[in-house]
């Protein structure tokens, strides 16, 4: 019974969608690879029809995968097991950077931390920790913590330097592969500045 | 067939894989608390000390081996507890050594290389037979890890369709790799990578072939975790998964594979 019970466990469950994400980037762009590959084998589609579909079969998956998985709920939520497995299952082409700048008053911002940026590494001992990277790392949305992780970036910045003001933002770029070209893309999302 | 069924799950060997993996499960708990912890995280990430210090004094306890069911146990519902709390922080590895440490808790893991042992026997070592069941379980539990790990990479990138460029966006993506600037040499080599990862966690179940297929897949599989380990930033991730591999060799086994790897030269012979 517990093999069964595991095992029904980890039949894949897709994630809940719905129409709005088709306007994140990532998931237009992995769905117009979709697309055409799917036009390879003779499968006619667009983004639209596509996203339409998943959306609607993932949803009734979901719902049955609910219904079936509910008995066990309560143990499961008391002993925190599950059967879930995905390791970068979606590679994000248009991964996001942390960024966090400073700047006296009157005077212009300076980066203080960027990811990946070895000329701008304030707090990096701490923000390189994967458990504070979950806080703050985004999946298309706000991170749900985002708020609580600026006040706390902000103290931090406050207690090492004399800058008056922080700002807080996350950057989204473009990753192309050797051969592949296209311009920069770069958005810049979730603003957050603080004052002393 | 009831019969068949029974007889896989019915036999008995000595416990010292589970014994290494219950010391290096709560190693790796406890490494990751203490280095939260160092680096002054401990109220922002977990609201207070409370479940903090619950949670690694059971994990040292279990890597001890003292009262080792209790202490699994403990250890499962403190993590359990944190992940309620900050769900954004309990990641699949928490996950996985959770579910292991729920069948830890009902085997013999604490029989030997423990306090336990020493309280018993007054000695560190018993190598009295128990069930081996827990310890087949672990394996059937890391089979499905990386089967549906595999079968779940449905992104096109992670296929020959994508041109097998997973790895080289996860390397580029400045929050998880450490070496975020790659050179565009070394992008076959990504691709290389990429193909290997996802076949070879597809083909996990093959392991039950035969010992030498079991032998192969666990050595690429180190390999991954070390790659892991180096390459991206993805916390007990790559370790929490290596103190498990013991269990895909039984005490037999890795006799008989460290007599393979380390054999006995003959004694010298006195004289000449």
């Amino acid at each position: 019974m517990v093999l069964l019970w595991q095992g029904l466990l980890l039949v894949p469950r897709p994630t809940a969608v719905n129409a709005a994400d088709l306007r994140n980037p990532a998931v237009r762009s992995e769905v117009d690879r979709w697309v055409v590959l799917l036009g390879r084998f003779g499968v006619q589609t667009d983004r639209k029809g596509l996203w339409q579909g998943v959306v609607t079969w993932s949803g009734r998956v979901r719902s049955a995968q609910e219904t079936l998985y509910a008995p066990q709920r309560p143990v499961q939520r008391l002993l925190g097991i599950d059967q879930r497995w995905t390791l970068f299952g979606a590679p994000d082409d248009r991964p996001w950077r942390l960024e966090i700048h400073g700047r006296h008053d009157d005077g212009a911002w300076q980066p203080l931390y960027v990811a990946g940026d070895p000329e701008a590494q304030l707090l990096w001992g701490r923000l390189h920790w994967w458990r504070l990277r979950d806080l703050y790392n985004p999946t298309g949305s706000q991170p749900r913590h985002w708020d609580r992780f600026v006040d706390w970036a902000a103290v931090e910045v406050f207690e090492r330097t004399d800058h008056d003001e922080v700002r807080v933002q996350m950057k989204r770029s473009k990753i192309y592969v050797p051969g592949e070209a296209g311009p920069p893309m770069t958005t810049v999302r979730f603003i957050e500045t603080r004052h002393r | 067939m009831i019969d068949r069924w029974v007889q896989v799950w019915n036999t008995e060997e000595v416990p010292t894989p589970l014994a290494a993996v219950r010391i290096g499960v709560g190693l790796c708990i406890a490494g990751d608390l203490v280095l939260t912890a160092a680096l002054g995280l401990v109220p922002l990430l977990y609201g207070g000390w409370g479940l903090w210090t619950l949670k690694l004094v059971a994990a040292l306890m279990v890597a001890a081996g003292l009262f080792t069911p209790v202490s699994a146990i403990v250890l499962v519902l403190a993590s359990a507890q944190l992940a309620l709390h900050i769900h954004a922080l309990d990641r699949g590895v928490d996950v996985l050594l959770r579910d292991v440490l729920v069948v830890l808790a009902f085997s013999a893991c604490g029989q030997t290389w423990s306090l336990d042992c020493w309280r018993r026997t007054g000695g560190w070592v018993d190598g009295s037979p128990a069930p081996a069941w827990p310890r087949k379980l672990l394996v059937l539990q890391l089979v499905a890890v990386y089967f549906v790990a595999g079968i779940t990479k449905f992104a096109v990138p992670w296929s020959v369709f994508g041109g097998y460029s997973a790895l080289w966006f996860v390397l580029h993506d400045p929050h998880y790799s450490r070496f975020p600037s790659l050179p565009d040499a070394v992008y076959p080599l990504t691709q290389l990578g990429t193909a290997v990862t996802v076949w070879w966690e597809m083909a996990f179940p093959a392991i039950y072939l035969g010992r030498r297929t079991r032998l192969a897949f666990v050595a690429v599989g180190v390999v991954f975790h070390l790659l892991l380990l180096v390459t991206v930033r993805i916390g007990s991730f790559p370790i929490g998964v290596l103190v498990l591999y013991p269990v895909f060799f039984s005490h037999e086994d890795w006799v008989d594979l460290s007599r393979w790897a380390f054999p006995r030269s003959p004694p010298a012979r006195a004289g000449g």
